[in-house]
């Protein structure tokens, strides 16, 4: 692959990138434009006091917490999809956006989450958590289980999640709430402030840190596990650590966003197609370009759409689902 | 004359659904050998191997090359040891061929990966597929780009599993030579072969696997002799021997 155009690609994504959180800061219903924006970013004091409050307290922790969950689903969906050597593999494979789920709508309709600004969260990432631990018991009781199997695995807990989700629903005692958990469901990034930031940025940081320095065995791994046993991966070991980060980092930023499709398969499938398949690449660039796309999916949702409602991961759907069908079709007549 | 860089099998044997494949194998394979791994499908050839390589497929007994148990060593050790080409060619589409065989130098901590991934690739005969994607390449070109990241691997034991099988004459020919060279280096090259004619012409030793879980081993001639194939493969053949000293294995049924 020529260096070149991968660093083009890296350059040209952080261009992109700052582009877009500066055009985030500045659309919304109190429009700025970019000079009073990056006033108010660089020198809030000397900016006025509500459009200081604007890019401070409401939207900039609402773009970093969109680029956290953006930077994590497309990293981990690379990761999954070496792993379990399936193309069609993104972060919720495993099953633990749907613990995730289920924890976040047991906080709202049961009521227990509402009354604490972490509560949901909290909750959600309880439940991601719980999905991770159930497939770190299974991995580790039956070392032999391949990757199809794991996927099974991922699709059982997903079913008894949905069944759960579906009677935790049926069952919530007022309509608001049941409007509230499925706003959660749909992936919804409004009033996200500094503490959801917090909450994710350290497992995220952590996480994709963790992540990037095993491009190596992720190269093996991506060409089968005997192949990985034999070029120095301890395949059983490295693949449940490698799932259970990805299971905790996915956690970590569906809880701070709800559930969010296509980033995870829309972006590494993407960047594939501009910088190759090497891992060593893949993966910087995929957190970049998940950044990117979560962040712009988010001021598209937030900014273009004006008094009707949509939230971030159904922008992120919208645009990500044609995206990825015509991506395939393109590669499939290549 | 046996050395301390001998693979030993003792009460070796591959293990499938909770059950041991075929009789436990006593066999002691010397450096140089090229060592054809042969009998009818569904025998155990691949799981043989890939339980040799330690590739995760369970096994019982022991297999040591030169004293140290493969099977206790940490992975990164055993992949300067014992290299593997699987039958399984898949791979990511948009990998690079060079890419894809850099991961061989990787996995043996070579010095320069790059240089060693061209070398292998000239090896294999295809140096000018290094920038070509994985996915567009022919089931016969992802076959020699699997056996140029085994050769930048640079073990001294080489483990392929049918490295033939998708090869056209030429490329078939280049293998059967990569396979003497391998051994005439000094290595220890084992692979599971259905053409007993290759297994006849390239390899310096065998073992017949035969359905009832028995094994044969000898040098090709011997091993390979009619009654002993009719005996595993439950066909009659002959050998024939061409003008150029080549032997071909034919059957005689019609």
């Amino acid at each position: 692959m020529n260096p070149i155009r991968v660093w083009l690609a890296a350059l040209v994504g952080a261009a992109l990138l700052g582009l877009t959180v500066l055009a985030s800061l500045s659309l919304g219903i109190v429009s700025m434009t970019p000079v009073e924006t990056l006033g108010a970013l660089f020198t809030p004091s000397s900016a006025s006091q509500r459009t200081a409050a604007v890019v401070w307290t409401i939207r900039l922790p609402r773009i970093i917490v969109a680029a956290l969950v953006g930077a994590a689903l497309a990293t981990v969906g690379a990761v999954m999809q070496a792993i379990l050597r399936n193309p069609l593999a993104e972060p919720g494979i495993t099953g633990v956006s749907a613990g995730a789920a289920v924890g976040a709508v047991a906080g709202i309709t049961l009521g227990v989450a509402g009354s604490h600004q972490w509560g949901i969260p909290i909750a959600a990432f309880v439940g991601a958590a719980t999905v991770a631990l159930i497939l770190l018991g299974v991995l580790h009781s039956r070392k032999d289980l391949g990757p199809a199997t794991i996927i099974l695995v991922g699709v059982s807990i997903s079913a008894l999640a949905g069944a759960l989700i579906n009677i935790l629903i049926a069952n919530a005692p007022d309509d608001a709430l049941v409007r509230s958990a499925l706003f959660w469901l749909a992936g919804d990034l409004d009033l996200r402030g500094w503490d959801h930031v917090l909450i994710a940025l350290v497992p995220v940081t952590i996480g994709l840190a963790y992540l990037f320095t095993r491009i190596r065995a992720l190269d093996a791994l991506a060409l089968g596990e005997q192949i990985a046993a034999t070029s120095g991966v301890n395949v059983g070991r490295e693949r449940t650590v490698l799932l259970l980060v990805a299971a905790l980092v996915t956690g970590a930023a569906v809880a701070v966003s709800g559930i969010i499709s296509f980033v995870g398969l829309v972006v590494p499938h993407a960047l594939r197609l501009i910088v190759g398949a090497s891992h060593a690449r893949l993966l910087p660039l995929s957190a970049l370009g998940g950044a990117l796309f979560l962040v712009a999916a988010d001021t598209v949702a937030r900014a273009a759409f004006g008094a009707v409602v949509v939230q971030t991961g159904v922008v992120a759907a919208l645009v990500g689902a044609p995206v990825f069908l015509a991506m395939i079709l393109r590669r499939q007549r290549a | 004359m046996s050395t301390l860089s001998d693979l030993v099998l003792s009460e070796f044997g591959a293990v499938r659904g909770g059950r041991a494949l075929g009789d436990p194998l006593d066999l002691r394979v010397a450096p140089g050998t090229v060592l054809g791994v042969v009998g009818p499908n569904g025998v155990g050839k691949s799981s043989l191997l890939g339980a040799l390589a330690q590739a995760g497929v369970p096994s019982f007994g022991r297999a040591a090359l030169g004293g140290r148990d493969l099977g206790s060593l940490r992975a990164r050790e055993r992949a300067r040891l014992v290299s593997l080409l699987t039958q399984d060619l898949r791979a990511p589409d948009e990998l690079r061929v060079g890419e894809l065989v850099q991961i061989g130098a990787w996995a043996s901590r070579r010095d320069d990966p790059d240089a060693a991934a061209r070398t292998a690739l000239e090896q294999a005969g295809i140096p000018e597929l290094v920038d070509r994607r994985y996915g567009a390449l022919s089931g016969g070109q992802r076959q020699l780009t699997q056996i140029a990241r085994v050769l930048a691997q640079n073990t001294p034991v080489v483990v392929l599993d049918e490295p033939t099988s998708a090869l056209d004459l030429y490329h078939q020919r280049a293998v059967e030579q990569t396979m003497r060279r391998l051994g005439n280096d000094g290595k220890i090259v084992i692979a599971a072969l259905h053409d007993l004619t290759l297994a006849l012409n390239t390899c310096t030793q065998i073992l017949l696997l035969e359905r009832g879980g028995g094994a044969r081993t000898g040098r090709p001639h011997d091993a390979l002799r009619p009654e002993h194939v009719y005996a595993a493969y439950g066909v009659r053949t002959s050998i024939h021997t061409t003008p150029l000293g080549r032997s071909v294995l034919t059957t005689d049924d019609v």
